[in-house]
C-alpha cells in the first residue's frame, strides 16, 4: 500500500535522522521529556524551521510546493495560539458551525467577545476550530488539550476522531497524557536523546 | 539683511557652552555629547558653505547627482546606526539606501523640472539644498518606520508564524505590522503639516524670513517643501517597509531570528 505521509532521512536539531511512512486516518503520538524536540519535529513538518531530507504527502514533496500552500495542508496548531484580531470571528474564513461548537461546549456567542475576555479553555478549543476552519488535511497539534479539564479534552478527542475519518487525513499530537495516548492512537514516536523511536502505545 | 559675524556666532555658541558647564558635574556624558554635537554642526555646515560656493560656480550636474549620492549613503548609514537591536533582516543598507536613493531623487527630479524650473534646471542652488531637505526627512521616515518594523516582528514574532502557519503568506502574516510601521513613519510629517504655522513656524522659512524674504514667497516654498516631504517620505517608507519585509523572511517564507548569521 502506497504511504500517504512519507518521512525520509528527516534532518532537524537536536534530532537524529529518521524516516518514516504514515497512511491516511492515523493518529500518531508524540512523546519525550519537554525540551526533548516533539515542538522542533512538528515544526519541520510544517516547514517552520530549517531541516534537511523530504517530506512527502500525497506524493507531493514539501519542497516543491510554495510555503503557504504545503502549510495549509500540513497545518501546525502551536502550543500557545496567538489571537491578532479583536474578536474570535474575526479570525475565521467560514465560522464554525453550531454542531463543532456545541461538540466543544462553546457557543456563537463567545466568538464576538474580544479575545482578551475568554478563558485560557475557551481560547484553546477555539483555537482548535480555527485551524479546521482552514481544511487542513494533516493536522500537527502541540499539546492541544493542555489546558482543558478531562471533560474538555474527551470533547476535544471526539471531535478530532470525527474529524480524522470524514476524509483521508492524519494527526500528529503531541501529548504527555499517558491514557490519553493509550486511548486514542495507533502509533507512538517516542523521542528520547535525540532519538526518535516507534513504540507501542 | 543683516550680516551675522563670527562674533555674534560666538554668542550664540556662549549659551550652548553655559548648558553645557551646568551639566558637567551631574551627566558628564551628556555634557560631552552636547559639545560635540555642536562642533560637528559648526564644521559641517562651514564645509557645505564652501562646498556649495564652488557647487554654484560650476553648475556640473554630475558633481551635483555625486554629492547626492554622498549624501543618500550617510543617510543610510544613519539609518543602520539608529537601529538599537541586531536586525533580523538582511541587507539593511542596501534597503534603505535604495528606498532613500530612489524617493529623494524623483521628489527631487520632479520638483526641480516641474516646479522651480531653474535654468538649467539641475542648479546647485535648488538641487542640493532641495535634496538635503527631502533627505533628511525621508531617512527620519525610513529609519522610523524600519526600526518600527523590526520591533513589531520581534515582538510579535509569535503571531506573525501562526499566521505563517495557517498557510497565510508573508504578506499576509506580517500585514498589522507592516501597517503599523507605517503610521509609526509617517506620523511626524502629519503632525508637521498640521501643526505648520499654528503651533511652530517651519525651520526653512523662518530662515528664508530672517534672511529678508518676502515672508509670502517664504510660505510658498514652505509648503511646496512640506508636501515633498510627505510625499517622499510616504513613498520612501513604503518601499523601505516593503523591501524591509521582504528580507525579514527567508526564501521558505520563515520569519528570520536576528541570531542567524548573513548569508550573503
Amino acid at each position: 500500500m502506497q504511504a500517504e505521509l512519507e518521512i525520509t532521512s528527516l534532518q532537524v536539531t537536536p534530532l537524529q535522522p529518521w524516516s518514516g511512512r504514515f497512511q491516511a486516518g492515523e493518529l500518531i503520538s508524540i512523546t519525550g521529556a519537554s525540551g526533548s524536540g516533539k515542538s522542533r519535529f512538528l515544526l519541520a513538518l510544517a516547514d517552520m524551521t530549517a531541516h534537511e531530507g523530504s517530506i512527502r504527502w500525497r506524493r507531493q514533496e514539501q519542497a516543491s510546493l510554495p510555503p503557504p500552500q504545503w502549510r495549509s495542508k500540513v497545518m501546525l496548531l502551536p502550543s500557545n495560539p496567538s489571537w491578532w484580531f479583536a474578536s474570535a470571528r474575526d479570525h475565521f474564513q467560514q465560522g464554525p458551525t453550531d454542531k463543532d461548537l456545541e461538540a466543544l461546549r462553546l457557543n456563537q456567542s463567545l466568538l464576538d467577545v474580544p479575545v482578551e475576555q475568554l478563558s485560557t479553555g475557551e481560547k484553546q478549543r477555539l483555537a482548535l476550530l480555527r485551524v479546521l476552519d482552514r481544511n487542513p488535511e494533516v493536522l500537527l497539534l502541540d499539546e492541544a488539550t493542555a489546558n482543558l479539564d478531562d471533560e474538555g479534552a474527551l470533547a476535544v478527542e471526539s471531535l478530532l476522531l470525527r474529524w480524522l475519518r470524514e476524509a483521508p487525513r492524519l494527526i500528529f499530537w503531541s501529548s504527555h497524557h499517558r491514557e490519553q495516548i493509550k486511548r486514542l492512537s495507533g502509533r507512538e514516536l517516542h523521542i528520547d536523546h535525540g532519538c526518535i523511536r516507534e513504540r507501542k502505545p | 539683511m543683516r550680516p551675522i559675524g563670527n562674533l555674534e556666532l560666538a554668542g550664540s555658541a556662549l549659551l550652548v557652552l553655559l548648558l553645557a558647564l551646568l551639566h558637567l558635574r551631574s551627566s558628564p556624558r551628556l555634557s560631552r555629547d552636547l559639545l560635540i554635537s555642536m562642533l560637528r554642526l559648526i564644521l559641517q555646515l562651514s564645509l557645505i558653505a564652501l562646498v556649495l560656493n564652488l557647487l554654484f560656480a560650476q553648475q556640473n550636474p554630475w558633481t551635483v547627482a555625486a554629492i547626492g549620492l554622498v549624501m543618500v549613503a550617510s543617510a543610510g548609514w544613519e539609518v543602520r546606526r539608529r537601529l538599537k537591536k541586531r536586525p533580523l533582516m538582511q541587507n539593511l543598507f542596501r534597503v534603505s539606501f535604495f528606498s532613500m536613493f530612489l524617493s529623494s531623487y524623483v521628489m527631487c527630479i520632479f520638483a526641480l523640472t516641474l516646479i522651480t524650473r531653474a535654468e538649467p534646471w539641475y542648479h546647485p542652488q535648488y538641487a542640493i539644498p532641495l535634496l538635503g531637505m527631502l533627505l533628511g526627512n525621508t531617512m527620519n521616515g525610513i529609519s522610523l518606520g524600519l526600526s518600527r518594523l523590526q520591533e513589531n516582528f520581534s515582538n510579535n514574532r509569535a503571531v506573525v508564524e501562526h499566521r505563517l502557519m495557517m498557510g497565510e503568506d508573508m504578506w499576509q502574516a506580517s500585514s498589522l505590522q507592516r501597517q503599523e510601521a507605517l503610521t509609526a513613519a509617517m506620523i511626524p510629517t502629519i503632525n508637521g503639516m498640521a501643526a505648520a504655522g499654528l503651533v511652530s513656524l517651519p525651520g526653512m522659512m523662518t530662515g528664508q524670513i530672517l534672511a529678508g524674504a518676502d515672508p509670502e514667497m517664504a510660505v510658498r516654498y514652505q509648503i511646496m517643501i512640506f508636501l515633498l516631504i510627505a510625499a517622499g517620505t510616504g513613498f520612501g517608507s513604503w518601499l523601505a517597509i516593503y523591501l524591509g519585509t521582504r528580507q525579514s523572511f527567508d526564501e521558505r517564507q520563515r520569519l528570520r531570528s536576528p541570531k542567524a548569521p548573513a548569508s550573503h
